[in-house]
Parts: C-alpha cells; sequence; structure tokens
C-alpha cells in the first residue's frame, strides 16, 4: 500500500475519530445537558418535593389551626399551602417519569385529595373544640397525614434512591462519556502517534537512510544504495535512488577511466615532449656541426634559427626591426652575373611570400669586405593551416667547390689541348700515308695503319666527350635555346645515322603526332643527345629489325623515345648505364667505337635543358630511352614555323629532301656540301632523266636543276616534270651560268633563277622560300602598272602564295572586303583610291594595320615613307623592286620563316 | 696556279703533316714556327690564307692576328687559327680579332684543304 494511501487512510482515520469524536462530544455534550436536565430536574423534585412536604405540613397544620381556632387567616394560609402543594405536586408530577413514583404521587393525590375534601365540605369550624375534641382533631389529622406521610417519605425515599440511581446513572454516564471520549481522543492520538511512528518509519526513516546513502555515496561508497521491495513512493523513490546511485557509480567508473586515461595520455605526452625536445636537442645539434648554413626566419623577418655555419657568414642581427633593417642593409647580395639583387628579392624574402627557391648561385658581400659564394636554396614554412609561419633558408659555402670546379675545368682544358696535340700529328701522319696506297704495298701493313688511325679518332672522340662532360656538368655550356619544332630535330638526327643504319641493314622508323607543341631547347645539343641514341641503337640493333623513334607530348613537355630490338639491358647494369666510362658489355660496344661517355653526356644535356632522361630494358626484347624537353612558350613559339601533318594525323617527318640535277659532278658536291650542311637531305643526279627517275621515286620537295646537260637538258627536264601530275608542284630552282636563261618563255614563271657562283646563301634562300612557300598565303598585289603588277605577282606566285591583283585602291578595298587577304603589296600612287586612302581605311584602332603592308614606290620618298609608315605600313620598299627582296619582305611578314639552316 | 698559305706553327711534327695535307690539297705553303716569323713572311709574300697555330712561342696566334688585321697591307688576308682549344671564349675572342674561322686539332688531314677552303669562301663571299 502506498504511502499515500496509508496517509490518506490516517487523515481519514484521522477525520472520522474526529468526527466521532467530535459526536461523541456532541452527544456527550447533549446528554451532559440532560444529565444537567435530569439533575435539575431531580433537584427540582427534590425541591418540589421538600416544597410539597412542607406545604403539606403546613396546610396540616394550619388546618388543625383552623380546625381549632377556626381562624380565617388559617383557612387562607391553608388555602396558600394548598395552593403551593397543588402547584408543587402538579409540577412534581409533571417531573416524575418513573411509574411507579406516579403511582404513588397519584396515591398520595388521592389521599390528599381525601383528606382535603373533608375541609371543602366541612363547615366552618366554630370555635375552639374541646380539648378532647381538639385531641381528637390532631390525632385524626396526625393519622391521615401519617399516611401521605409515609408516602410521601417512600416516594421520597424512592425518589432519593432514584434519584441516586440517576445521579449514579448520570455520573456513570458522564464517566462513559469522558471514557469514551478519552477513548477517542486516546485513539486519535493513537492514530496521530501511529501515523507518526508511520511518518517516521514510512518516511523518516528510509528519508534518513535516503541521506545516509547519498552522504556515504557522496563519500564513495556506493555499496549505500540498496533497493528495497517496496512498492510504494519511497519503493520507488528508494529504486530510483538506487538506480541514480549506479549511474553516479557507473559514471564515476567512466571518469576514472578517462581520468586514468588522460593521466596516461599526459604520462605519454610528456614523455614523447621529452623524446621531442631530446630529438630537438640533437637536431639543433646536428645544425650546428652542419656545414651547410641554416636559417629559419618568422614572418616579420626576425631570425628564429641559424647555426652556427649561417652565424659565420651573417652574424647575429639586432633584435629591434629598425636597426635589423640598417643591418641587412650592409649585406650585399650579387647574383651570378654581377647583377646587384635588391633585398625583397633575396632568398629569405622570396621563401617568406611563399616562393621556394633551390640551389641559387650568388655571392655574399660581407661588409667588413669577404665576399662568401653560396649555393643557396629557400622554402617557405607553412602551419597546419597552409599559412605561411616562416621561411628555412640553408645555404653552403661553395668557395672551395668553386675553386676546386675551377681547378678540375683548368686541368681538363690543358690535358685534352695537350693530348690534342700530339695526337693531332699521329693521326695526320697516318692519314697522309693511307692516302698514298701505294706506299704501303702491303695490305696487312695497311691494315695496321688502318688500326692505329682508328684508334686515333677513337682517342679523337674520347676527348672531345671528356671536355663536353666536364663542360656541361660544371654548367660552362652556355645553351643557345630557341623555340623548335622536335620533328626537325629529330629528322636532323635521323640524317645523321641514316646511313651507318643502312649499312648494318637497320631501319629506322620515325613517328611522331603533328599535334606536337615545339620544344625550348638547344637544337644542336638536343640533336647531339638524340643521335647519341639512336647511334647506340643502331649499334645494338640486330640486323634487320627496326629502330624506332617517337615522341608524345603534354602542354608543357615532350617526351621522345628510342627504341630498339636488341639484346637489351640486364637490370643490375642498368644504374651504371649513364656513368662515365661505363660500357655494359665493353667487348662488345668497344668493337663498335663507344667512348663510354656518350650517355653521360647525354643525360647531362637532357638535364641541362630541365629534362630527365629514363631507360625501360628487357633482355633479348629490346631497349627505350626516353627523354623529356620543356615545351616552348606560346610566343616563342609562334615563332616556328608549323610542322607539315599528314592524313593520319602524323606529322610527316617535314623531310627537306632537294634533288640537285647537275652533270658538273664538282659543283654537285659543292651544292651537296651546302645543302647537307644547311640540314637537308640531298639526292643528286647527273643528268635529266635520272633526275626524273629519282623524282619519281624518292618525292624530293625542292629540285635544282642544271640547265645545260647532256641527253635531257633543264628545260626539257622542267617541262617533263610539269608533266607529271606527282611532280608538277614541285618546285623548282635553276641553277645556272647563262645570262637569260628565262628568255622565250621557255621556262615557267614560278621557277627561280640563280646563276651559279652567287654563293649558297642564295641557294638557300630559294630553297627555303620554296618549301616554306608550301603553305602560301593570300596576296593581294594593288599597283596600277599593269607590267609591275606582272612581274610581282609571277614573283610572289614562285614562293608559293595565292596572288590576287588590283588595278587600284578601290578595287584592293574591295578584294579585301571579299577575300582573307594575307598580306597587301600595296603601290602608293595610283588613280581613284591611292595608297594612303587604302592605308587608312585599313588602319586598325592601334594605328597598325590588320593586314601587313608592303608599300612599294618610286623615288626618294623619304616624306612619303614617314607617311606611309605614319599610316601603318609595315615595310616600305623602293621601286625598282628586287623581287627577291620582296619575296623575302612577305616572307618574313607573314611570319613564315625560310628554312635557310639548322 | 695554286693557292698559298702561310702556316704558323711550333711543333714540327704537325708542321709536317699540315703543310703534306695541304699540299696536297693544292696549296703552296710556307711553314714558320712563331708568329713573329709570321709576320715576316706574311709581310715579305702576301699569301691567300694564313693558318695560324694559337700558341706560339714569342708572338702568339691571337697577338699575331690582332696585328695583321691592324695593317692595312694585310688586313684582307684570311686568317685561320689552328686550335686544340676548346673554351668557347676563347674562341670567340679569336674570332673577334677578325679570324676567318678555325680548325680544330686534331684535323682531319684528308679534309684540311677543303675545309681552309670553305672558310676562305664563307669569309669572301659578300
Amino acid at each position: 500500500m502506498t504511502i499515500r494511501a496509508k496517509v490518506f487512510g490516517a487523515l481519514w482515520l484521522l477525520i472520522i475519530l474526529s468526527v466521532v469524536r467530535i459526536a461523541v462530544v456532541l452527544y456527550s455534550y447533549e446528554e451532559g445537558t440532560r444529565l444537567d436536565l435530569t439533575q435539575q430536574r431531580v433537584t427540582d423534585e427534590l425541591n418540589l418535593h421538600g416544597i410539597m412536604w412542607r406545604a403539606l405540613v403546613e396546610m396540616k397544620d394550619h388546618q388543625l389551626a383552623f380546625e381549632l381556632t377556626g381562624a380565617a387567616q388559617m383557612a387562607s394560609q391553608r388555602e396558600e399551602d394548598r395552593r403551593i402543594y397543588t402547584g408543587s405536586m402538579g409540577r412534581l408530577n409533571s417531573l416524575v417519569t418513573n411509574p411507579e413514583q406516579l403511582d404513588r404521587l397519584a396515591k398520595i393525590r388521592s389521599i390528599v385529595a381525601s383528606w382535603t375534601g373533608v375541609w371543602d365540605a366541612a363547615p366552618a369550624p366554630t370555635g375552639f373544640p374541646s380539648v378532647a375534641q381538639g385531641e381528637l382533631l390532631l390525632r385524626d389529622s396526625e393519622a391521615k397525614f401519617a399516611a401521605i406521610r409515609e408516602l410521601l417519605v417512600v416516594f421520597d425515599a424512592n425518589e432519593r434512591s432514584l434519584v441516586r440511581q440517576a445521579m449514579d446513572d448520570t455520573a456513570d454516564q458522564r464517566t462513559a462519556f469522558s471514557t469514551g471520549i478519552a477513548a477517542v481522543a486516546a485513539l486519535n492520538i493513537l492514530v496521530v502517534v501511529l501515523l507518526l511512528l508511520g511518518s517516521k518509519r514510512w518516511l523518516l526513516d528510509p528519508l534518513r537512510q535516503l541521506t545516509d546513502s547519498a552522504e556515504r555515496i557522496g563519500k564513495g561508497d556506493f555499496a549505500a544504495a540498496h533497493q528495497t521491495l517496496r512498492q510504494d513512493e519511497i519503493g520507488v523513490l528508494f529504486n530510483s535512488f538506487a538506480k541514480m546511485a549506479q549511474g553516479v557509480q557507473s559514471r564515476e567508473r567512466e571518469l576514472a577511466t578517462a581520468l586514468g586515461e588522460s593521466r596516461e595520455m599526459a604520462r605519454v605526452t610528456s614523455e614523447s615532449r621529452r623524446r621531442v625536445e631530446a630529438a630537438h636537442a640533437d637536431l639543433l645539434a646536428t645544425l650546428e656541426t652542419a656545414p651547410a648554413a641554416l636559417m629559419i626566419f618568422n614572418v616579420d623577418g626576425s631570425v628564429r634559427l641559424r647555426n652556427k655555419a649561417a652565424t659565420d657568414v651573417f652574424g647575429i642581427e639586432p633584435k629591434t626591426k629598425e636597426l635589423r633593417k640598417n643591418y641587412w642593409s650592409r649585406f650585399k647580395h650579387v647574383a651570378k652575373d654581377g647583377s646587384l639583387i635588391p633585398p625583397e628579392k633575396w632568398i629569405a624574402a622570396c621563401a617568406l611570400r611563399g616562393e621556394t627557391v633551390q640551389n641559387d648561385e650568388l655571392e655574399i658581400h660581407h661588409p667588413d669586405g669577404r665576399v662568401f659564394p653560396i649555393l643557396a636554396s629557400g622554402a617557405p614554412l607553412r602551419n597546419e593551416l597552409g599559412h605561411i609561419a616562416g621561411a628555412v633558408v640553408a645555404f653552403q659555402d661553395i668557395a672551395r667547390l668553386r675553386e676546386v670546379d675551377r681547378m678540375k675545368n683548368e686541368f681538363v682544358s690543358i690535358v685534352s689541348h695537350e693530348l690534342r696535340t700530339p695526337l693531332t700529328s699521329i693521326r695526320g701522319s697516318v692519314q697522309l700515308v693511307l692516302d698514298v696506297p701505294e706506299s704501303v704495298p702491303d695490305a696487312e701493313h695497311r691494315q695496321l695503319l688502318q688500326v692505329a688511325l682508328n684508334n686515333c679518332e677513337r682517342l679523337v672522340r674520347i676527348i672531345n666527350d671528356i671536355l663536353d662532360v666536364a663542360k656541361i656538368e660544371s654548367g660552362n655550356i652556355t645553351l643557345q635555346r630557341k623555340p623548335c619544332q622536335v620533328a626537325e630535330i629529330v629528322r636532323q638526327s635521323v640524317q645523321v645515322v641514316e646511313g651507318p643504319a643502312r649499312a648494318v641493314g637497320v631501319s629506322l622508323d620515325v613517328r611522331l603526332p603533328a599535334s606536337l607543341k615545339p620544344v625550348m631547347v638547344d637544337p644542336d645539343r638536343i640533336v647531339q643527345a638524340l643521335v647519341n641514341l639512336l647511334s647506340n641503337a643502331v649499334k645494338f640493333a640486330p640486323a634487320g629489325s627496326t629502330v624506332s623513334v617517337s615522341a608524345t607530348g603534354t602542354d608543357t613537355m615532350v617526351m621522345l623515345s628510342v627504341a630498339d630490338q636488341g639484346e637489351g639491358i640486364a637490370p643490375a647494369n642498368i644504374g651504371r648505364l649513364f656513368g662515365k666510362f661505363q660500357q655494359v658489355d665493353s667487348s662488345s660496344s668497344r668493337k663498335k667505337g663507344g667512348t663510354g661517355l656518350g650517355l653521360a653526356i647525354t643525360k647531362a644535356l637532357v638535364e641541362q635543358h630541365g629534362g630527365r632522361i629514363t631507360v625501360d630494358s628487357e633482355l633479348n626484347k629490346g631497349t627505350r630511352f626516353s627523354f623529356t624537353l620543356p615545351v616552348a612558350s606560346a610566343e616563342a613559339a609562334a615563332t616556328v614555323a608549323p610542322v607539315v601533318a599528314n592524313k593520319d594525323g602524323s606529322a610527316r617527318l617535314a623531310v627537306r629532301r632537294v634533288l640537285i640535277v647537275d652533270d658538273d659532278d664538282d659543283f654537285r658536291g659543292v651544292l651537296r656540301k651546302q645543302l647537307a650542311h644547311a640540314g637537308y637531305v640531298v639526292l643528286d643526279a647527273r643528268d635529266g632523266a635520272s633526275a626524273l627517275h629519282v623524282a619519281r621515286t624518292s618525292k624530293p620537295d625542292v629540285i635544282t636543276v642544271d640547265l645545260l646537260m647532256p641527253g635531257l637538258d633543264g628545260w626539257t627536264f622542267i617541262e617533263k616534270l610539269r608533266q607529271e601530275d606527282a611532280l608538277a608542284r614541285i618546285p623548282v630552282i635553276v641553277m645556272t651560268a647563262l645570262a637569260e636563261p628565262g628568255e622565250g618563255g621557255r621556262l615557267p614563271a614560278d621557277v627561280a633563277v640563280i646563276m651559279k657562283g652567287e654563293g649558297p646563301e642564295r641557294l638557300l634562300r630559294e630553297v627555303g622560300l620554296a618549301l616554306a612557300g608550301r603553305g602560301g598565303a593570300t596576296v593581294l598585289v594593288a599597283e596600277d602598272d599593269a607590267d609591275l603588277r606582272g612581274v610581282l605577282t609571277a614573283s610572289l606566285t614562285r614562293s608559293g602564295h595565292r596572288v590576287l591583283q588590283a588595278r587600284d585602291g578601290a578595287e584592293a578595298l574591295a578584294a579585301i572586303e571579299r577575300e582573307q587577304v594575307d598580306l597587301l603589296v600595296l603601290d602608293l600612287w595610283m588613280p581613284n583610291v591611292d595608297g594612303f586612302e587604302v592605308l587608312e581605311r585599313l588602319k586598325g584602332a592601334d594605328g597598325e594595320s590588320k593586314i601587313p603592308v608592303v608599300v612599294v614606290t618610286g623615288g626618294d620618298q623619304s616624306a612619303t615613307e614617314l607617311r606611309a609608315m605614319h599610316l601603318g605600313a609595315n615595310v616600305y620598299l623602293t621601286k625598282p623592286i628586287e623581287a627577291t627582296a620582296l619575296t623575302e619582305q612577305v616572307t618574313l611578314l607573314l611570319g613564315l620563316k625560310p628554312d635557310a639552316g639548322a | 696556279m695554286s693557292l698559298t698559305v702561310v702556316l704558323a706553327e711550333d711543333d714540327p711534327d704537325i708542321q709536317l703533316v699540315a703543310r703534306l695535307a695541304l699540299k696536297r690539297a693544292g696549296f703552296t705553303v710556307r711553314v714558320v714556327s712563331n708568329g713573329r716569323e709570321a709576320l715576316a713572311a706574311i709581310r715579305e709574300a702576301p699569301p691567300q690564307v694564313v693558318l695560324l697555330d694559337w700558341m706560339m712561342p714569342e708572338l702568339d696566334g691571337p697577338e699575331t692576328c690582332r696585328q695583321l688585321k691592324s695593317d692595312p697591307v694585310t688586313a684582307y688576308i684570311p686568317v685561320i687559327f689552328l686550335t686544340a682549344k676548346s673554351q668557347e671564349a676563347e674562341i670567340q675572342r679569336g674570332l673577334s680579332l677578325g679570324a676567318a674561322g678555325y680548325v680544330t686539332k686534331p684535323f682531319d688531314a684528308l679534309q684540311l684543304g677543303q675545309q681552309v677552303l670553305d672558310i676562305v669562301a664563307a669569309a669572301t663571299t659578300p
């Protein structure tokens, strides 16, 4: 039962008891009142009884007296008494309830009535009876009264006992009531006590217990909370408390665990910190003794950490910012080229801005005069958020290195020089002897001499290579970088090894995508590198196999690969491959005349260009060397002539094949030399017929032809050439000693004519123009003089351009409107609309003509020239125009560079 | 009529080889051992071309060249250096003195004549 129930029950009980008690009290009060009334009545009765008795007595007495005296006064008093008696009797009668008593009263009344009745009937006494009579009267009165008196006494006795009983009853009742009330009160008190006890037991004790438990739990004794079987609120409270205690306990356990863990962590952390500090101390110690100088800067430029080596050079800067600035400004940083490096470009400053500098070579000029040549690097230090939190600068004094390097270079230079001198004599001597075979009739002797010569050559190559390596490695060669087409480099390289490859039966396969971007390299050097790889490949490729050259490119770099199907290189040897004088298989390679430095030089060259070289090889399957080259920037690339693309997207090795047709062997030889030197592949033929044959089979890009030849002469040759569709478009350059070769229209207008003996530049220029003009442009010739117009047109057509003609400015502007004109050749003085106006119209917002303009005009026209230039003309040529000058300007302006050299 | 060349070279072996090589190539060769002798020989009988070794006693190649080029009488004669030097800087210096070209040692004896001709041809072409 719940406490609530108990409490309610108790309360109800209390209420009931109270009600009962109230009832009892009320009842007892009422009873008491009644008892009081009864008592009052009894008292009244007794009183009345007394009164009545007295009245009777008085009446008797007064009657007697009356009888005796006959005094009316006595009668009236007797009547008075009678009245009193009647009254009291009546009242008494009404008061008495006991039937016996009433009976008695009735008897008394009747007796009295009979007694007194006589009086009313009796005559009035006359006077004083005799004594005897009086005694008789008295005895009579007494006798009657005695019965009354007896009855009255009985009545009285009964009355008294009744009263007493009633009184007793009353007292009993009162006692009972009191007892009852007391009982009820006691009960009340009991209930209250019980309630109190109960509350003590049900509430206070448990609460105290709870409090105790709480206190004990507070002290950590969790066993103090225990469950109970009681279902009531206290039980619930206890159970909840117990649960809470459990909860607290478990949480305390968790906390203890966590505390334990965190203590453990703290311990580990402090241990780690100790370790870190130890490591830090080690590091600092290492740094201090490191030969490289190290400085760590804060973001504000102050030095957070420096080691001894750094202090040796820079000392210790002052603390305040102002003094610091002055301090640092006294040091001069001098770049490799001698220029002064401003403070904002100092490595520390760059690193603090987020730039990483690697291996910058510079000199620090100490204010006291000492000069420290250093190799320095710097990098920013970032915090976890990626923000710059400082910078680290490391540098080392390279004075000794430089000295050693210099000594090495000097040594190499001297040695190679000393070696070359005697070699000159040996080589030359043996060469000259062998050149006269008759002087060495014995074949074996000749062989011996040849051996001597071969090894001379080899020595020469080795010395050259050593010098090369030394130069490259010490950075002493200056690369003449320029944007180059990869196809062109490959072509030149392939050309060098074509012959030897053919000789050993190895074929060369070149596949280059047309989309390769131009690279920024020194072409001679990269050709050198590529030739080295190719000749190695050819050397190690078995007869009948193929050496392939391929390339892939991205926006930033091009990778060239040379692959052979030779014996491959064992993995163990790959590491040594690029080392100096490392030959994988010394016997076979030395036989083939290698110097052992080729790959070292190649690697050094590639790396100097910022590229990397790698090798991939599988024994008996083949080897592939790959190296990367940096791509030229867009602006640089724009200056290079584009490659020729095949239909399938690959680049045709823009094979510039020139066919020389001349019956003069010597002249052919000279031309061949000139053209080969310029990088062309030269085919030759000594007469027209064989020339045609060669043209058909080898498809040259340009043909130079002598006019006076036996058999098929030059003119006929050209005719025949033009008759064949496949050959008709090949540009032809006539080289002749004749004065008027084109006389009589025997030569087509687009054939260039060069005088023999003019010198190679002319030829090369023409060849270049002829080739470049292949991708010809649309040129508009605006000239009112018909003859001149014809000449200019012919000249430009010959260069491969598509020529439009205009007779005056109006026509010119119309043509420009209609067609995409790439270049304008403009006469200034024309009718209708003159050249100046055309220039005006063409002038764009920036003052430059949108279309490049070559202005041609006659006479000394410096003012005109100025005006024309002012109007936006690009080039000004004075008549008479030399056709080649014009085409040259045109080619230059169009951005088509004549390919007159490698 | 063959081209005349004055060859200044101090190493007797190289003298022999070069002389022979040039002779076979059709030159008429006059050999001297140093720069001073070269100047004398050239002034005495101006050749078509001068071949100067770089390092010589008394007067070395570059100095001889300079003197030749500053004398209007001899300035027009093409000068070719014979050098084992590989330093580009040095070669440039030589060329800046007015030399027409250079041949590196060890040269190809069979090609020496042609080389000389080529250099001269290139130099004299306007």
